[in-house]
């Protein structure tokens, strides 16, 4: 990740030519309605079967499901048809729509972050889905390319960071390509490669979380559950804390999933968060543009020497079950606690030169 | 109020409040249409639902319930054309001003360094007509700006335009 290198181990040739040129317009991957349709797809098809299995003589059912199942595809087909995306003259624009069309224009300067978001589906399929995060706008405004191909994904993700920190006075012409545009860069002589800052061990995720406010609704519905049917003698009894114990079970399940192995990487184009079990969302955040840390101490967490470090970025990130989170952007559990906050203020500090050599445009260190 | 601009370019207008040195670009006349076309749709569908649900209680009360609701949309027809022609913006050095209104004025003055992204909509109607809604959008959502009806041309290029100097002038949030 230390720069854009076409022809990178193990990375197959024919990734790099699609997005070396510039100024000329690209599609996304053949298969992105599928994963994109995702989870519906799934639950459709588990449905189908089940269907098919039940009554396998009524074909007419079976018609009208193949039928539902053959319009969402050639929705998905046409939407994928209407789309395509651009990088010309430091400017992303993507377009989209067939009925109701809409272009958009995203200036690459005013990117805070960019997020590669992979589901499971599109892990089993080796595709990513790549999301600019800007400030303003709802989160369905925001640029969002599902699905690419992974390395194209990250490869975009580095072109897309390396043109953001050129200033547009000295912007490359258009039509060069994108290792020409990486050379434009200037190395700073001390330019660490990607440095791992901090690494969250699942065990202790696991235990901080269960220590939390939900941890702790978790084990009083666990336990009520157990006396409950200790002290009526039968099982059914349980039935009506089901639903509720689900939920629970759900809220751990979906934070342990989304901050498992939660990674925080120094690399050169920002700081990388990377996370997730099932779903990998990957996030560089620009440097210069974290808006405000925060270190949060449950009380329990104290005595053990955790904390949740917060990270606010502007622009909110556009995961669908992460909505409730907001702009807060990453929850850590870490030991010290002053250790990251230290390397994360101490970033913008140590990138200052570079980014006056870029931008000419002096920032603050850490709320810019 | 509209009377007949050129087609193909946004009318000029060397005035505005406040601001003699302003010169205001108008929408497409066509906007007019598109308008007009809305409120027809949408007075004559409201009438055929309206009318329809009053033929439950007496034939009198359906026809008198369509003949309000055309009546409220003849008469929102009437202030269309002041409302479609209330809008206007104009590209100044540093910043775009847009203004609309015509019971209660708004003007909104973004610096180009402040915005975001750009957004270019048309929908069915606006395409038929040639026409699409140009949004832009600063850091705090509430201070978003749109310029409906602009010709596509017109709206590319000033898109492309916008987006250049944003760049240029980019203030990095």
């Amino acid at each position: 990740m230390t720069g854009p290198v076409p022809a990178g181990p193990g990375r197959p040739l024919p990734a790099a030519p699609p997005l070396a040129r510039d100024a000329s317009w690209h599609r996304l991957h053949p298969l992105s309605p599928l994963v994109r349709a995702g989870r519906q797809m799934m639950s459709l098809l588990v449905v189908l079967i089940g269907i098919a299995v039940l009554n396998q003589h009524q074909d007419g059912n079976l018609v009208a499901d193949l039928v539902v199942i053959a319009a969402a595809l050639v929705g998905g087909f046409v939407s994928w048809l209407v789309t395509r995306w651009q990088v010309a003259g430091g400017v992303l624009r993507i377009d989209t729509g067939l009925l109701r069309r809409d272009s958009r224009r995203f200036p690459l300067s005013q990117i805070q972050a960019v997020d590669v978001v992979q589901t499971g589906l599109a892990r089993l399929l080796g595709l990513a889905e790549l999301q600019l995060r800007v400030a303003g706008g709802d989160s369905s405004r925001g640029g969002r390319l599902a699905c690419l191909r992974l390395a194209d994904a990250e490869q975009l993700r580095r072109q897309l960071l390396a043109l953001a920190a050129i200033p547009a006075g000295g912007l490359a012409p258009p039509a060069t390509g994108l290792s020409d545009q990486a050379e434009t860069v200037p190395d700073p002589v001390d330019r660490p490669a990607a440095r791992t800052l901090f690494r969250v061990r699942p065990t202790r995720l696991a235990v901080a979380i269960l220590l939390t406010r939900a941890g702790a609704t978790a084990l009083v519905v666990a336990v009520a559950t157990w006396l409950t049917a200790q002290f009526s003698g039968s099982a059914s009894v349980i039935a009506p804390f089901l639903p509720v114990a689900f939920g629970v079970v759900a809220a751990l399940w979906r934070r342990f999933n989304g901050e498992y192995g939660t990674t925080v990487v120094a690399a050169q184009d920002g700081i990388r968060l990377r996370s997730g079990l099932v779903q990998t969302t990957t996030e560089t955040i620009r440097p210069g543009r974290i808006q405000a840390v925060r270190l949060v101490e449950p009380m329990i967490w104290r005595a053990f020497g955790w904390c949740r470090l917060e990270v606010d970025v502007a622009g909110s990130r556009q995961r669908r079950e992460d909505r409730a989170e907001g702009q807060r952007l990453r929850a850590l559990i870490l030991r010290p606690a002053c250790c990251l906050a230290n390397c994360l203020r101490a970033r913008p500090c140590r990138l200052s030169p570079r980014q006056h050599l870029h931008g000419g445009r002096p920032r603050s260190a850490i709320a810019s | 109020m509209i009377d007949q601009g050129g087609p193909a370019s946004p009318r000029r207008e060397e005035s505005g409040p406040g601001e003699p040195a302003v010169s205001w670009l108008h929408p497409s006349p066509l906007l007019l249409r598109a308008r007009r076309i809305e409120v027809a749709v949408v007075t004559g569908s409201a009438a055929l639902i309206g009318g329809l649900a009053g033929q439950v209680v007496s034939a009198a009360a359906g026809f008198a319930i369509a003949a309000a609701v055309v009546l409220a949309g003849l008469l929102a027809e009437r202030f269309l054309a002041r409302r479609v022609a209330s809008w206007g913006y104009a590209e100044r050095n540093d910043d775009l001003m847009v203004r609309r209104g015509v019971l209660i004025r708004r003007l909104s003055v973004i610096p180009y360094g402040r915005m975001q992204f750009i957004d270019v909509t048309a929908g069915p109607l606006e395409r038929a007509l040639g026409l699409a809604t140009l949004r832009m959008h600063t850091a705090a959502a509430a201070s978003d700006a749109r310029i409906p009806g602009l010709e596509s041309g017109a709206a590319a290029a000033l898109r492309d335009q916008l987006a250049a100097l944003g760049e240029a002038q980019a203030a990095g949030l």
